[in-house]
């Protein structure tokens, strides 16, 4: 890898740039790699398409911006319908399998599913629906290390929540390790 | 909410302990195990666990409504019992009470946390609002396990225990108020999607 570039998108309150914020801190904090963060300012980000923007690479970034998606991360059908056109051909479609429909997508683009609200709503919080979905990314890409991705995830959640995320974490993880 | 058990864990220590709920099979590994037990941990419980009347008693009674029964094993031996009650009506039923006990040579190896994190998440399934555990002052690492996880002192009540002995000891309410905590996840959610300021993260 030398620069991998993603966009995590889905509605407010999803905890999508937090998903981002993880993913870069993970990268950059743990794995001594390079990452930025930035968060959709502009008007596509109201109405409910949030998104976050993420470049993680082995040198320094020198812009921060997602020119061509590697990587879509989508736990929303309007996050899809809004950013799948920006994903690159051979990139990589995470979505969430219950919450999405995908269409016709980029040539070459390979895609992978979670029902990470189902899971998490199994755990007994929807709320790590998120954690889930980054722990499926996180075996799906091989971007960042479990270990590193773990964490920074125990160093940003609210403690008392952390148990739990972490578990939600693995539960992703191993739903792509187990072929499911 | 017990289909992923029977589930393995490993020490850093390089033992494999398996966790599972407690079984009717299991009678008299459980009572192996309490006999086991050093007198001086036996001295603050609340029963005999050393008398087979006692175990006979639990599980003729055993009703996973009330009160749910986690042991670790290593093979077949009971190392580590913990237990999550709950009241199934009344002004209590949001709150889930954890007792945990280890077997001597098992201590200070994450067993008691691993047993405690399994108990959580079973509380957490179950949509309990508010977990306590109940320790003595002098427990000091069981504390530190339980602040880990997010607990907090919530009281202490003086000369609330008696052992065996006669001795008089303070008992410590820790507590996990599960919803503030979801909330303060939720709130940093909505903080950061919608206004974009994950400056505090």
């Amino acid at each position: 890898m030398s620069t991998k570039q993603m966009k995590i998108t889905g509605f407010g309150g999803q905890g999508i740039i937090l998903t981002g914020m993880l993913i870069g801190k993970a990268a950059s904090i743990y794995e001594n790699k390079y990452a930025t963060l930035i968060q959709s300012f502009g008007p596509e980000a109201r109405g409910g398409a949030c998104q976050a923007q993420v470049i993680v690479a082995d040198d320094p970034i020198l812009y921060p911006y997602v020119r061509e998606c590697d990587i879509l991360i989508s736990l929303s059908q309007e996050s899809y319908t809004t950013y799948v056109p920006s994903l690159k051909e051979d990139g990589v479609l995470i979505y969430e399998e219950n919450l999405v429909i995908p269409g016709k997508l980029p040539k070459g683009v390979k895609s992978f599913s979670v029902p990470s609200t189902a899971i998490a709503e199994d755990l007994g919080r929807k709320i790590v629906a998120n954690i889930v979905a980054l722990g499926f990314f996180t075996a799906v890409t091989g971007i960042v290390s479990p270990e590193a991705m773990k964490k920074a995830v125990q160093a940003t959640v609210p403690k008392g929540t952390t148990e739990l995320n972490l578990r939600a974490f693995d539960k992703g993880f191993e739903h792509h390790k187990n072929g499911k | 909410m017990f289909n992923e058990y029977p589930k393995q864990v490993h020490l850093n220590s390089g033992e494999t302990l398996t966790i599972r709920p407690l079984e009717q099979r299991d009678k008299e590994s459980l009572h192996k195990f309490f006999v086991g037990l050093p007198d001086r941990d036996v001295m603050y419980l609340k029963e005999d666990v050393k008398s087979l009347d006692v175990i006979d008693r639990w599980f003729a009674e055993l009703n996973f409504k009330k009160v749910i029964p986690i042991i670790m094993l290593v093979d077949e031996t009971i190392i580590a019992d913990g237990t999550l009650h709950v009241d199934e009506y009344g002004w209590a039923r949001h709150i889930g009470e954890i007792r945990l006990v280890v077997a001597k040579e098992f201590r200070r190896k994450g067993v008691a946390k691993l047993l405690l994190r399994e108990l959580y998440f079973i509380a957490m399934k179950m949509q309990l609002e508010k977990l306590v555990g109940k320790l003595m002052t002098n427990q000091r690492r069981a504390i530190e396990i339980f602040q880990e996880l997010g607990f907090k002192k919530e009281a202490t009540l003086r000369h609330h225990i008696k052992d065996r002995k006669g001795h008089n000891h303070n008992m410590i309410i820790m507590s996990h108020m599960v919803d503030a905590h979801w909330k303060e996840l939720e709130n940093m959610h909505l903080q950061d999607d919608f206004s974009g300021d994950f400056s505090g993260m």
